[in-house]
């Protein structure tokens, strides 16, 4: 598959859920106050929304390694490996105060 | 949080998504004055906010740039790379120089590369309009890596071929303008798209469609660290993400139909504004005036 349609595919997707669990929470919020779902939903949508760009790295490192496109594949790894370690140190940094 | 500050909160910010849609740039130095201004949201909770909703501009805009074919994904995730590097550099660096200097120097370089959009929009105009990005040669970066490619301009109803240039150049840069995001928290767009246009040979919309795609990613990681040491106010993502994914659809849906030379006309107008937002804050760190925006 053509590396642009299947990355617009991914993002459709993880938008589109995205938003369905947004806008389901959103609803149950503006009409049901006290049920308590509705952060779970708000929650699980963040989730998707964040995971989606990484997701779609993840797909196009397939697909460069599908198409023997080797040094791309070797970028996007370098770039998922400088991503987990920018979170890591985000994380330990932000429960530290810092 | 009341129900009809969410319901406000979408539809303020609408407009939002669509210009970072149309402009190629997070929309964050957009939403944070909007929702601490007329929401009184505290500032800290509006960072937060304004990283996930950098994440839903840049989906659902480049998702339809990828769909229209504009989207150069090789070049987005080579150049992420140094922003990537930089952006964590700078935010360790943020204290070797006082903020007033930064926000300052960053204001010259935008109102400098504002006034270089403006300049040179008749020259894209032609460049489009001429097939002239095909008149330098590629980079052995570029060859390698199969960065050159073509996109179709809808304003222009034809294909338009480019070479990319000086991708050495282009991944210092965009380490730079990581340095500028991690330290300044400005988001990387502002900067990547004078980068690849002026620096690249990269047209317009390429570059405005490339950058919206590389921020997704760069957002992800900082808005990951902010949830899971809960910084984020999901009530308040639920509704901004909604807001700016209504705008950035329709922004991404017209930014092909406009012409080359308009887009970096209207480039060079928000720049200056981004400008004008880094000098205010600089002589506000530094004397005390408080500037509108800063």
């Amino acid at each position: 598959m053509e590396i642009r349609k299947a990355l617009y595919l991914a993002l459709t997707t993880g938008l589109i859920i995205a938003i369905t669990l947004y806008s389901s929470g959103l609803i149950l919020r503006l009409t049901l106050i006290e049920w308590r779902v509705y952060k779970t939903l708000f929650f699980i949508g963040t989730i998707v929304l964040i995971s989606t760009p990484i997701a779609m790295l993840i797909l196009s490192l397939v697909l460069f390694i599908k198409n023997k496109e080797i040094y791309n594949a070797a970028v996007i790894i370098i770039l998922l490996l400088l991503i987990t370690i920018g979170v890591i140190i985000g994380i330990v940094l932000r429960t530290k105060g810092l | 949080m009341e129900a009809l500050i969410l319901l406000k909160v979408l539809v303020t910010t609408i407009p939002v998504g669509f210009v970072a849609a149309l402009m190629g740039i997070g929309g964050g130095s957009l939403i944070i004055p909007i929702l601490v201004t007329f929401f009184q949201i505290d500032i800290k909770e509006a960072i937060a906010v304004s990283i996930v909703m950098v994440i839903a501009t840049s989906i659902s805009g480049s998702s339809r740039y990828l769909k229209q074919g504009i989207t150069n994904v090789r070049l987005g995730i080579f150049l992420e790379l140094t922003t990537a590097i930089g952006a964590a550099v700078g935010a360790v660096i943020t204290t070797l120089a006082p903020s007033y200097f930064l926000y300052l120097l960053l204001s010259i370089l935008l109102y400098y590369l504002s006034f270089i959009q403006i300049r040179t929009s008749r020259l894209e105009f032609e460049k489009v309009r001429y097939e002239k990005f095909t008149l330098l040669e590629e980079d052995s970066i570029a060859r390698v890596l199969h960065l050159s490619d073509r996109y179709y301009d809808r304003a222009e109803g034809k294909y338009i071929d480019y070479n990319v240039c000086n991708s050495f150049k282009g991944l210092i840069s965009s380490f730079m303008a990581g340095i500028c995001s991690g330290m300044l928290g400005i988001g990387g767009g502002v900067l990547k798209v004078p980068i690849m246009n002026t620096l690249m040979n990269i047209p317009m919309k390429v570059a405005i469609a490339t950058s919206k795609f590389m921020m997704g990613i760069t957002a992800s990681t900082g808005a990951l660290i902010y949830l899971m040491t809960g910084y984020v106010n999901l009530e308040l993502v639920s509704s901004t993400v909604l807001g700016v994914a209504i705008g950035a659809l329709i922004g991404a849906s017209i930014m092909n139909r406009v012409q080359a030379n308009k887009l970096k006309i209207l480039f060079g107008i928000l720049l200056l504004y981004f400008a004008y937002l880094m000098l205010a804050r600089g002589i506000s760190i530094l004397v005390g005036w408080r500037l509108p925006g800063a």
